[in-house]
């Protein structure tokens, strides 16, 4: 279905597969930032995040208010059935193309791995 | 969130949504806190905001959002969702989305309005800015609402004759100061005295460095505790030291000590010797401008048992104090008015005229006599802005009304499809608010140009320059003008609409009606524009006549400046006049110096003189106030080009044991000797300042009048006393030089150096800068103004421009037929023409009318020049005239510029 995913998109669907019902905008913030280290905008995250729902890739609800936010709500994501295929074929495609290339593409990038 | 932060964030991520985007800000920016530190966390958060705003307003990302926001999607145990978005903002960001869109298909209409609406808002937010400073914002002390001025007041002269409710205050006696620290309506009350330090010779000469000599409740009264060091100690206000103690203001301590902490102990190392520095002030402190125009870098503890302080005619400290708990500002005026009234029963001694009329005492809200006369100006200045502004919302109700017309068959439609009346006034609302938005954008940045300009050229007419800033209130204000106008501008084609009109507006009727509010609107912003051109005009002419006046002597090619003939190592038992001679030999031997003389006091600079003088008869105790007394050398009226109507120069006989003489001026002799009495050779009787004896001196000449102190004062009556028979410890030498001032300064000041290296020169400067400085206030307000007329006859005869240009335009059929039917181009362009002139003229009538009524309040800033001078009315008129047609003249062009076969095709 559609395009295939963009990074930041797969990056988002497992962070959400990581926090099960604890995920939304922050929490995928800082999941990301945990594994990989980088610091994605949460205006980046939620602007994926929609983009996705409109193809019916995650679902969303409102929850609870918290003091540290300033009383604002935060909007959770799951990731749909239709999302887990999606993410699971394209990170497959990845998968079956780079078996036994990754060694040679590292040496073609003139680095050990690191 | 910090405040700061949350605001950018509120104002870049709105929308659908932005609420879950802000809070996860939030909760990251809380969650850095602790890891990172609030200064890294803070500057990650500000990263993060702006990142985040560059992905929220992506391409396709709102569209996506809006899909999205339609509700959550589904909760995973099945409960309710909570729906968001989807109310009628929705609707309003799709008609600004829509409005955007629409106005960029019409580039010119769009940038008319938002440069119309950013000149007023800007003009507006520029000067508000320095009113909200200058007259709202309290004084940067601690509870500064508390704070007074307190000083003596003369007998008859009590109230300003510039500003409402405020007293005239000068300074105040050192004896009659410590009564007034007893009054119960102050907790604190502080004197100052301001001194100079000199310091020693840096390679650029001996430098006066401005010093202040402050009573003990002086800090107290400010609530000004010291960055480094101490304050002084009670004891140190008593005793009377060589190497007393110093305290250094924050500025001369970072620029002559390098910041140094290790400064405390250390001498001043003034030319004096002596100071040891127990302190330095905290940054920010700067002394009230009332006190003292520059804050100083030195200050020493006033000690009051010095003998300098004995005399209570020596009125030589401003006083500030601070207001007891419940006390008033009128509370304080009753107790200082006792307190006067008791003084001078007791010490009548320099407290009581000779006419047996004492002085008195007065308070004054520190802010108000800060601000005092100035606040009129300014508010004046407020109201031009306003009007400016005034224009710019007619401007662009003029221009969306006529847009409003074109678009008559679009909403039309609109509506035959069943938008509601409410759907299109959206509609047409939403198009201002997107146009003011815009133009209060470009408002603000017009205000901060604005602010700096204002801010450099006002500098030397207007109190607090320093402390204006365009700040998040004014920009607060500014948006909201910006908006309130745009709406205003709005609101008038959308409320048409409302009424229904709109369909009338396609007939002819409705048209016509159209064409008539629009006429309103323009001839209501010429009127504007001719009531702000009379105003600038009024003040211009003012200045000119300024400028214009005599005054008095030759200024071109003149230089002056200003030293004390007191210095270390001087010849022992020299006179002053003595040192006059050496001081003007030195200069009369600089090369370029072509002649030169001295006086006590130059023109344009207010006489620090006023001796007391009696008529032939007068009795010893007659009050005569404000004469002005001169001290000069041979050869000064020569320098000055000044005439001598009678009698004779001074000459080398007139020294000091010959009989005491005295010229007199053209006005002393209106004053005294109206009905033709013999002048010359009449005998006057004066204070000798020396032996406070009275002395008999021979009237030998008289002089003509020069300006005293700036040309808006008529010259005051005036005495003339040899250098030789009078003893003035300030010289003021005049110099006839060949070659630029800026050649000079160099040379005198070295030829200076050989009489002294010791005593600073000061002041040194051309007669004409001299006279210049005194009318840069003048100047200012014409220019001030000017600008604001100018602008406002731009915008006026735009508006002119544009409403003729559519109005032709929408006539092409009908002037095409007029064409067809024989009608001469001539004719037509002259029907366009004379319609701009009625416009026009009703205009002028309106704004004069308007400029008769408003002009009374430039009263007292004017010279020679009443506030309905007929030059500058008229001249606003004929300018108004001349642009006005000369913006016609394009629309009335292209009225016969039309082909009427081709417009006959098109039917």
């Amino acid at each position: 279905m559609g395009r295939a995913l963009g990074e930041m998109e797969q990056l988002i669907l497992f962070a959400l597969v990581e926090l099960g019902d604890e995920a939304y905008g922050a929490a995928v913030g800082r999941a990301i930032e945990a594994r990989t280290g980088r610091d994605v905008s949460p205006g980046a995250i939620y602007t994926a995040l929609d983009r996705m729902e409109t193809r019916g890739l995650v679902a969303s609800w409102v929850g609870e208010p918290t003091p540290e936010r300033g009383g604002r709500r935060r909007k959770h994501y799951r990731v749909t059935p239709e999302g887990a295929v999606e993410l699971h074929r394209s990170v497959r495609v990845i998968q079956d193309m780079s078996e036994g290339l990754l060694a040679t593409v590292e040496a073609l990038a003139g680095g050990d791995g690191t | 969130m910090p405040a700061a932060e949350r605001l950018l964030a509120g104002l870049l991520i709105r929308g659908p949504g932005a609420d879950f985007v802000v809070g996860d800000l939030a909760e990251g920016w809380h969650h850095d806190r602790s890891g990172l530190g609030a200064r890294r966390a803070r500057r990650r958060l500000r990263r993060r905001i702006l990142a985040s705003a560059r992905a929220w307003w992506a391409p396709g990302a709102w569209r996506a959002r809006r899909r999205a926001a339609r509700g959550g999607s589904g909760r995973p145990d099945g409960r309710a969702v909570v729906r968001q978005g989807g109310d009628g903002m929705g609707g309003w960001t799709g008609d600004a989305r829509y409005a955007v869109r629409t106005l960029i298909r019409r580039p010119v209409l769009a940038l008319g309005v938002v440069l119309t609406l950013g000149l007023g808002v800007g003009a507006t937010t520029a000067i508000y800015s320095v009113v909200d400073t200058v007259l709202l914002r309290p004084l940067d002390y601690e509870d500064a609402g508390r704070l007074v001025a307190v000083g003596t007041t003369f007998p008859g002269r009590e109230w300003s004759a510039e500003a409402d409710g405020l007293m005239h205050l000068a300074g105040t006696s050192y004896l009659n100061f410590v009564e007034f620290e007893g009054a119960r309506a102050f907790e604190a009350l502080g004197g100052l005295e301001s001194a100079g330090v000199l310091m020693p010779d840096q390679g650029n000469g001996p430098e006066l460095v401005t010093a202040a000599r402050v009573t003990e409740g002086f800090f107290r009264t400010l609530r000004v505790s010291p960055a480094l060091g101490r304050l002084f100690h009670p004891e140190e206000y008593v005793q009377g030291e060589d190497a007393g103690p110093v305290l250094l203001s924050h500025g001369a301590w970072t620029r002559r000590f390098g910041a140094d902490p290790g400064v405390l102990g250390r001498t001043l190392g003034s030319a004096g010797g002596g100071g040891v520095i127990v302190g330095v002030l905290p940054p920010g402190f700067e002394t009230p401008e009332v006190v003292a125009a520059h804050t100083p870098e030195f200050w020493m503890p006033l000690q009051g048992g010095h003998p300098r302080y004995a005399s209570r005619g020596r009125r030589s400290l401003i006083l500030i104090g601070r207001l007891a708990d419940g006390a008033t500002v009128n509370d304080a005026r009753a107790e200082m008015t006792a307190l006067a009234d008791r003084l001078a029963a007791d010490h009548p001694d320099g407290n009581v005229y000779p006419d047996g009329s004492h002085f008195g005492a007065g308070v004054n809200g520190l802010l108000e006599e800060t601000v005092g006369p100035s606040a009129r100006m300014l508010v004046l200045f407020l109201g031009a802005a306003g009007l400016l502004l005034l224009i710019a919302v007619l401007n662009a109700t003029t221009l969306l009304t006529a847009r409003a017309l074109d678009r008559s068959t679009e909403l039309g439609v609109r509506m035959a499809l069943g938008a509601g009346s409410a759907r299109v006034v959206r509609l047409l609302l939403a198009e201002s608010v997107v146009l003011s938005v815009a133009g209060g954008a470009l408002g603000a940045l017009v205000g901060y140009a604005g602010v700096e300009a204002f801010v450099r050229y006002g500098q030397a007419s207007l109190p607090r320059m320093d402390e204006v800033a365009v700040d998040a209130r004014v920009l607060a204000v500014t948006l909201a003008v910006a908006l309130a106008s745009g709406i205003a501008a709005g609101l008038l084609p959308a409320l048409r609409v409302r009424r229904g009109t709109l369909a009338g507006l396609h007939a002819r009727g409705g048209r016509e009606a159209g064409t008539r509010m629009r006429n309103a609107l323009v001839t209501l912003q010429l009127a504007v524009a001719v009531l702000l051109l009379s105003g600038a005009g009024v003040l211009f002419h003012s200045f000119v006549a300024l400028r214009s006046a005599d005054p008095g002597f030759q200024p071109a090619g003149l230089m002056s400046f200003q030293m004390g003939v007191k210095r270390p190592g001087a010849p022992e038992g020299e006179e002053t006049w003595q040192a006059w001679d050496r001081i003007l030999e030195e200069v009369r031997a600089t090369p370029g110096v072509t002649a030169a003389a001295a006086a006590s006091n130059v023109p344009f600079q207010s006489p620090s003189w006023a001796p007391r003088v009696l008529l032939p008869g007068e009795p010893e105790d007659t009050r005569r106030d404000g004469v002005a007394g001169y001290v000069v050398t041979p050869g000064y009226l020569d320098v000055l080009g000044i005439p001598l109507r009678q009698g004779r120069d001074f000459t080398r006989t007139d020294g000091p044991d010959g009989p005491w003489v005295a010229w007199v001026n053209e006005a002393w002799v209106r004053e005294h000797h109206p009905t033709d009495t013999e002048v010359l050779g009449s005998t006057l009787r004066m204070v000798d300042e020396a032996s406070q004896e009275w002395r008999e001196i021979q009237v030998v000449g008289v002089v003509g009048d020069v300006v005293q102190s700036r040309a808006e004062e008529g010259a005051r009556p005036a005495v003339y006393l040899p250098y030789t028979q009078a003893d003035w410890p300030l010289v003021q030498p005049l110099m006839a030089v060949a070659r630029p001032p800026e050649v000079m300064a160099p040379e005198i000041r070295r030829s200076v150096a050989r009489f002294s290296g010791m005593v600073p020169v000061q002041a040194l400067m051309s007669l004409e800068d001299r006279i210049r400085a005194t009318r840069t206030s003048p100047r200012f307000h014409a220019v001030l103004l000017g600008t604001f007329a100018a602008v406002a006859l731009l915008l006026a005869s735009a508006g002119l421009y544009a409403s003729l240009a559519h109005a032709v335009g929408r006539r092409r059929r009908e002037l095409g037929i007029r064409m067809a039917l024989g009608a001469r181009r001539q004719g037509l362009r002259g029907m366009v023409m004379l319609q701009a002139a009625r416009t026009a003229g009703l205009g002028i009538v309106l704004g004069l009318g308007g400029a008769l009524l408003l002009n009374r309040t430039l009263r007292g800033y004017l010279f020679e020049v009443q506030p309905d001078d007929p030059v500058a009315l008229t001249g606003a008129a004929a300018v108004l005239a001349v642009v006005a047609l000369a913006a016609a003249y394009l629309p009335a062009r292209r009225a016969t510029s039309v082909d009427p076969a081709e417009v006959l095709r098109a039917e």
